[in-house]
């Protein structure tokens, strides 16, 4: 893992424009960002353009980052920004229709066991304010405050749909467990 | 057994999210270099030059209110991937009160004539009808048609990417290419619709070339980048509301299409 000075150095190349420096800072972050967007959009084309225009912004936004915090979860927190974005902006098109038949099923990693799995899709499955206050507190470690800041909501409101949330997927999850018996 | 969902549970299932898309990353971040080179070459401008951008700003900001962006002339380095959003302005159609309409298709690669082994290349297009050489406002071919004749009333002739300037501008306008919210199964065959759009659209291409090519005028109607296409997405949005519209995607010789229900 690189040190925090390695970061710094990477960042200050950067910011001088060298191409280089700005290739590999994209190929390490992509990653974070996209994973980031991934877990509120739940669509990957829809995530490759957010995760596009937050790497832009991020690069460009360089001279006023302070090089002595850790450049991941700011990337992933513009990336989260931009993809919240994107969610309110569908909210004034007209209702989704059906998903087309053809389109592939949620596709997780290859690696996870099959619990952490069957837990992301049980989130996945949640209403999308249920679903959304969940994936920043535990999959993007935003605190409480912080979940309320960024999705405009009272703490108290946040805390109250975390415990519903929480609730939801236990129950959706011994229903699983009971149909699997 | 049932598992207990616990706080460490959740947290641990973040590990389940997918890893993204290579090819869709490469794709990603040549844009974000490209765009920082632009930048980077309009810093090291001389003053008089820098002097003439600022006059341009002070009017496009009159244009932000439209969203529209004079076409670059600066000349553009030659680049593998094309990534453009255009406003542009169907005629109106005085059959329906006077809604705007236009065309929009996908045709995958085909032989026209079984006799004649002459493959037709894959294409998307979108632009008015009748069909006629400057009718198209974007138009995606994957290859040369086999026959020159053709090429005539289907726009400029050749591969690559072609947009009609005279009928579409630039936009900063965020267009997702995504099929989400149009209606399915996927259409893989060759056909066009017609729509219909209160006010102007926006069209998103974004396509992978074969070879690396600039963006140019081709003629006093089109600009574009002229090379084989191996992979592109258009996507078409009404700029008013933001309705998706269609959405077409070419790779290599298939085409897969989605179209808005209100499309026929």
């Amino acid at each position: 893992m690189a040190s925090r000075s390695d970061e710094a150095i990477l960042v200050r190349l950067v910011r001088r424009g060298d191409r280089e420096a700005t290739a590999r800072l994209a190929e390490k972050y992509w990653p974070v960002a996209w994973k980031a967007a991934y877990g509120v959009l739940l669509d990957r084309a829809l995530s490759d353009d957010v995760t596009q225009e937050s790497l832009d912004r991020a690069i460009r936004s360089l001279d006023s980052f302070d090089e002595t915090r850790p450049l991941g979860p700011w990337i992933s927190r513009i990336a989260v920004n931009r993809a919240l974005d994107e969610l309110r902006r569908g909210r004034r098109v007209a209702p989704a229709a059906d998903p087309p038949a053809d389109a592939p099923a949620q596709a997780w990693h290859e690696d996870a066991s099959v619990l952490h799995v069957a837990v992301a899709e049980a989130v996945a499955a949640l209403p999308q304010e249920k679903r959304l206050v969940l994936v920043l507190h535990y999959w993007l470690d935003y605190t409480v405050r912080e979940v309320a800041e960024v999705l405009g909501l009272p703490v108290g409101t946040v805390a109250a749909r975390l415990s519903r949330a929480r609730a939801e997927l236990r129950a959706r999850m011994e229903k699983e467990a009971e149909n699997a018996a | 057994m049932r598992p207990e969902l616990d706080e460490r549970l959740l947290r641990e299932s973040r590990c389940a999210r997918p890893e993204p898309d290579p090819a869709a990353m490469r794709r990603g971040i040549a844009l974000v270099l490209g765009r920082g080179e632009r930048a980077a070459r309009r810093r090291r401008r001389p003053l008089v030059a820098a002097a003439a951008l600022a006059l341009v700003l002070a009017l496009s900001l009159v244009a932000v209110a439209a969203e529209r962006v004079v076409e670059s002339r600066a000349a553009e380095p030659a680049t593998r991937i094309v990534d453009r959003t255009y406003a542009c302005t169907p005629d109106r159609s005085y059959a329906t009160s006077g809604m705007r309409a236009f065309s929009v298709g996908a045709s995958p690669a085909r032989l026209v004539l079984p006799h004649d082994p002459y493959t037709v290349p894959a294409w998307i297009t979108l632009g008015s009808t009748p069909h006629g050489p400057t009718s198209q406002f974007v138009l995606v071919r994957s290859r040369q048609f086999p026959r020159d004749r053709w090429q005539r009333g289907f726009g400029p002739g050749g591969p690559g990417v072609h947009v009609n300037t005279r009928r579409c501008a630039l936009s900063r306008i965020h267009v997702p290419l995504s099929s989400s919210r149009l209606p399915g199964p996927a259409i893989r065959y060759d056909r066009f619709v017609r729509c219909e759009a209160a006010t102007r659209i926006l069209v998103r291409v974004q396509a992978t070339l074969a070879l690396p090519a600039r963006w140019t005028r081709i003629d006093a109607t089109y600009a574009g980048a002229q090379r084989n296409v191996a992979s592109a997405s258009v996507a078409v949005r009404e700029e008013r509301t933001g309705a998706p519209l269609a959405f077409a995607r070419l790779q290599g010789g298939a085409t897969t299409a989605w179209y808005a229900g209100r499309c026929s």
